[in-house]
């Protein structure tokens, strides 16, 4: 699809001309455009999550398995921290890519324009979400691959693998609302990066991404979980560990706190969002930043 | 604000006939960097954020760590002081090796170098100099604040005021050679551009071959990764700083002095950064692309 063919389907009305999925494609199709031109990056992302792994692969050898197998993850702090990795993509993707599509609209002095065609907000926000859902998937098989190549214990079968896609999915969708709720601070405090980062930062800390959270003290575990994300690393952990499917009580379990979460976190988000949102259109500030 | 604004300026405008006028020029280049960064709060509070999350995250996986594991590699078994003393060094990387690049890429693109260009008197020297002291000062409001949280939280750091003396004697070394390799590259991206892509991987790569986060010793398992170790100065410099600190080792030391000699191979490089620096310049402003990116 050529840029005259994409701005052509945000440019026509919403008369049943374009389906809603193409508009999707074309925003998803957009923002690929313009984050694959940021080489550096990209470079810069995958050799960074390479060294990683080769790091945790090190320190695995000085790491004593105790406190893992405890947690429930078996013996291999390789295995531990890999899937942390692996999917770490997804949960920036859900916290931080609607945020940094209102900045990068903002910077670019482009939010104005794109809001007053007759295509919705919601369309682009899915189309981003769609482009950074394909990227992290690029990176979770790849740094999965890498494990396996380096000796990681992990199971991966076609029952794994099928959980896992539910896992991610469902991964995404609770962890939306927290985004949702974070561009709608980009809106109303008109910070960029900070926020994303330090929401990342804070929930991969306190869902344990490279410890066990049962070496947290009981008062911090406690906001652990307050975190979606805790719920979805420990059921892929899981599954990826010990080789079971959706119907395992834990995963189960899991599940039903994730999906409790995207219950109660949508309506609350999109209610925080509405109402900054409304409140920047009415000052005329949208564009400010 | 718009009249410290013009005092920088006027800083830069004045012509090289006081003895002290290139050191107080590098500290306007220093000081309109620093204006720049207190308008950022927010980020600076996000910093502070990052700093305390990233020594607790290693606090909690130094109680996975089998202290008899480190202890056999040669350190001492304290995890947190061990990854503490990495990350902590680990933050000046970036600033000397690539944030001068960096810089220059954000100063071409705003259209700006060209009025640096136009008010230089030294061939950037003290413009160079400035924004490293900018970057010094960046990442040791990092280090410091990572020693100290670190310490707050446990970590076995000596505190002898000598062998203080000593690590900082080995961070500054480090440093210079860093920078100097940074300096390199700026001019190489005057005239050549798209050069980040390159120094963003050159510091990922000194970071994980300098053992920030595990041992060493880990990597003699894979000579072939340990003798690249071995190449990079920053793996000297951190192993130096780290057995200064933790097992109070005097650089007389015999695996101090083998350190520190590969350290000052690598000293020139300052020198002929500069050098190298000072060329592209005049390349770039003779093919007229000093503005161009």
């Amino acid at each position: 699809m050529s840029v005259e063919e994409a701005l052509e389907m945000f440019k026509s009305k919403v008369s049943g001309q374009v389906p809603f999925r193409e508009k999707v494609l074309a925003s998803m199709i957009r923002r690929a455009k313009i984050r694959l031109s940021y080489k550096t990056w990209i470079i810069f992302d995958f050799a960074n999550t390479f060294f990683m792994v080769l790091t945790y692969f090190l320190l695995a050898f000085i790491i004593t398995p105790e406190d893992i197998s405890r947690a429930g993850y078996g013996p291999s702090y390789f295995a531990f921290a890999l899937i942390g990795i692996a999917i770490s993509h997804y949960v920036t993707a859900s916290l931080r890519s609607l945020s940094m599509t209102i900045r990068l609209e903002q910077f670019y002095g482009t939010i104005e324009s794109i809001l007053s065609t007759p295509t919705s907000f919601i369309v682009l926000f899915l189309g981003d979400i769609l482009y950074f859902f394909l990227y992290s998937t690029i990176f979770l098989v790849l740094i999965l691959w890498l494990g396996l190549f380096l000796g990681a214990p992990i199971i991966l079968n076609l029952d794994t693998a099928l959980t896992l896609c539910v896992l991610i999915v469902l991964l995404m969708l609770s962890n939306l609302p927290i985004g949702i709720a974070s561009a709608a601070m980009i809106l109303k405090f008109k910070q960029g990066n900070p926020i994303g980062w330090a929401l990342t930062w804070i929930n991969q800390f306190f869902a344990g991404t490279f410890f066990p959270i049962t070496l947290l003290p009981t008062e911090l575990r406690a906001i652990s979980f307050l975190l979606p994300l805790t719920f979805s690393l420990d059921a892929i952990r899981y599954s990826l560990i010990w080789g079971v499917n959706l119907l395992h009580p834990r995963i189960l379990s899991d599940v039903i706190y994730m999906v409790i979460y995207a219950i109660i976190g949508y309506p609350i988000a999109l209610k925080i969002f509405n109402i900054v949102y409304d409140d920047a259109r009415k000052r005329g500030e949208l564009g400010t930043y | 604000m718009a009249e410290d604004v013009r005092e920088a300026l006027e800083i830069f405008r004045v012509r090289e006939t006081k003895k002290d006028s290139f050191m107080a020029r590098a500290l306007a280049s220093l000081y309109y960097q620093l204006k720049i960064i207190a308008t950022y709060k927010m980020f600076l509070a996000i910093e502070f954020i990052d700093i305390i999350l990233s020594v607790l995250i290693y606090y909690f996986v130094g109680f996975l760590v089998s202290p008899q594991a480190l202890s056999s590699l040669g350190y001492s078994p304290d995890y947190l002081a061990f990854a503490v003393l990495g990350i902590g060094m680990s933050r000046y990387l970036w600033t000397s090796i690539s944030r001068l690049a960096h810089k220059l890429s954000h100063e071409i693109s705003e259209g700006t170098f060209e009025s640096l260009v136009a008010i230089d008197v030294d061939n950037f020297r003290s413009w160079l100099i400035g924004q490293v002291i900018y970057g010094f000062t960046w990442s040791s409001m990092w280090f410091v604040g990572t020693i100290l949280v670190g310490m707050a939280l446990g970590a076995k750091i000596s505190g002898d005021p000598i062998l203080w003396f000593q690590a900082i004697f080995i961070l500054l070394l480090t440093i210079a050679v860093h920078v100097g390799i940074g300096i390199i590259a700026a001019g190489m991206y005057i005239k050549h551009k798209q050069l980040e892509t390159m120094l963003v991987f050159l510091s990922l790569v000194m970071e994980f071959f300098g053992g920030v986060l595990y041992p060493l010793s880990l990597l003699y398992n894979y000579r072939p990764l340990y003798y690249i170790a071995m190449l990079l100065p920053f793996t000297h410099g951190l192993e130096m700083f780290r057995r200064t600190l933790m097992n109070e080792w005097t650089i007389l030391h015999p695996q101090m002095l083998l350190h520190l000699g590969f350290l000052l191979v690598f000293l020139p490089l300052i020198y002929l950064g500069f050098k190298i620096f000072e060329r592209y310049l005049n390349l770039a402003r003779k093919e007229g692309v000093l503005g161009t990116y």
